[in-house]
């Protein structure tokens, strides 16, 4: 069973300036600074945390982004110790990030991308067939209701904040996803994109995918179950709970867990 | 580098479309010199220049000469320089006097894959005709590492995230070259 191991992770950020990663740190600033979690296989956990305190970090260091360098600790993936696998690697044990910023990538479309993506990965989804593979991405973004034109158009070329968001949950719900991290996905959605994009996290929590959900809010999880709540300050969890604690953040802010 | 460039030599007709494809795939070392003159009206013309290459030295002079009314020209040089290669690009552009509603453009975009690439670029225009369109413009840039991590993100190993990027970059130029060239060129890109 693969469960997703955190210990003890203290991360600092190498070179700013990529919004990512939110600009304005230092060079080598500690982000996050002893992190603990477990995620069991199957589980949805949500990280909530005011703006700075290493969300977006935490997600990134998991895909080991370069810029985010481990200074102690482990990342375990089941047999996988991702704190010493390169990024691509990460993604092909099953483990997939959703960006907060999607990068533009001009001349290639979604459609080019996962073709391509999906043949790296060993463990296709059973019976495997391109042609299968083709209309599921068609399914997938109809479910999403995004018009064929973005199947083929440069990916998040010119696309609205909505339009990339939809954009990674395609296409984490496509490649073969064993735990997907999902970085702010709900900043930038109106109402009915949140509930489409939050039906496909619904399917990936059917199908038995380990979930980590990043937000500011607890509006999205009016529609997804969560199992834990953990709510991290400046790069430490500083409280977990169930949904209540999310709910209780909504009504009084962080302030009297920060201030604690 | 050669001591003789190699001259193409273009004129183009009254309402004639002309398109003067030039392709370098690292080959060896090569000294490019196009001229192309439109004097007499409603003439076209296209430059394109696709540059592919891991070794070598490409020095690529182009001008084009609007010399009449009504006369229209695009100069789009395109290229993905590796490992050591050069390339230094010169353009030019001239409107002259009397060449009314003339239209015309002066693109260069190169991407470095290695810090020992170098791509240079001088691009100029000289409009001696007011009622005008002109424009140019030039980029180099690396393959950033923003786009890696997010291809790396979806599985792609460094190679070929690179690769994805670099045949992304040049598919829709390549389409416009004739046959011949975009043959060659795709064959290159196969080889990437």
């Amino acid at each position: 069973m693969s469960t997703l191991t955190i210990k003890n992770l203290h991360v600092t950020l190498e070179s700013p300036g990529t919004t990512a990663l939110r600009a304005g740190y230092g060079a080598g600033k500690p982000i996050l600074n002893g992190i603990n979690l477990t995620l069991p296989k199957g589980k949805t956990h949500v990280i909530m945390g005011p703006n700075g305190s290493g969300k977006s970090t935490l997600g990134n260091t998991i895909l080991r982004h370069p810029n985010c360098k481990i200074v102690k600790g482990t990342i375990a993936f089941g047999k996988n110790k991702l704190s010493s696998m390169k990024t691509d690697e990460i993604a092909r044990a099953g483990v997939l990030l959703a960006l907060q910023h999607p990068q533009a990538v001009s001349g290639v479309s979604v459609t080019n991308l996962l073709t391509i993506a999906v043949r790296k990965f060993s463990e296709k989804p059973k019976n495997f067939k391109m042609a299968h593979f083709r209309n599921d991405i068609k399914d997938t973004a109809k479910a999403l209701h995004m018009p064929d034109e973005f199947l083929s158009r440069s990916l998040n070329d010119g696309f609205s904040g909505g339009e990339k968001k939809k954009m990674e949950i395609l296409q984490l719900s496509l490649l073969p996803a064993k735990c997907v991290i999902i970085d702010e996905i709900d900043s930038g959605l109106d109402i009915d994109a949140l509930k489409l994009v939050a039906k496909q996290i619904t399917k990936l929590r059917a199908r038995g995918v380990s979930i980590i959900i990043i937000t500011h809010y607890n509006r999205i999880l009016r529609w997804i179950k969560a199992d834990r709540v953990h709510i991290l300050h400046k790069g430490k969890i500083i409280e977990s709970g169930t949904e209540a604690l999310a709910k209780d953040i909504e009504k009084n802010g962080y302030s009297e867990y920060i201030d604690a | 580098m050669t001591a003789k460039p190699e001259i193409i030599d273009v004129r183009v007709s009254a309402d004639e479309m002309r398109v003067v494809p030039i392709v370098w795939l690292g080959e060896g070392d090569r000294h490019i010199k196009a001229r192309v003159l439109m004097n007499a009206p409603g003439g076209s013309a296209k430059v394109l220049c696709l540059f592919l290459a891991k070794q070598g030295t490409l020095k690529l002079e182009t001008e084009v000469i609007h010399d009449a009314p009504n006369t229209f020209s695009r100069t789009l040089v395109k290229g993905v320089l590796d490992g050591n290669a050069v390339a230094n690009y010169e353009g030019l552009v001239t409107i002259r006097k009397g060449s009314k509603n003339a239209d015309a453009d002066l693109n260069e975009h190169a991407i470095l894959l290695s810090p020992n690439a170098r791509a240079g670029a001088i691009p100029r225009l000289e409009v001696l005709e007011n009622e005008v369109k002109a424009g140019h413009g030039a980029t180099v840039g690396k393959v950033g590492e923003n786009e890696l991590f997010y291809l790396a993100t979806r599985g792609l190993p460094r190679a070929e995230a690179k690769r994805l990027i670099v045949r992304g970059f040049l598919s829709a130029f390549v389409s416009e070259f004739p046959k011949e060239e975009a043959e060659k060129i795709n064959a290159a890109l196969e080889r990437i």
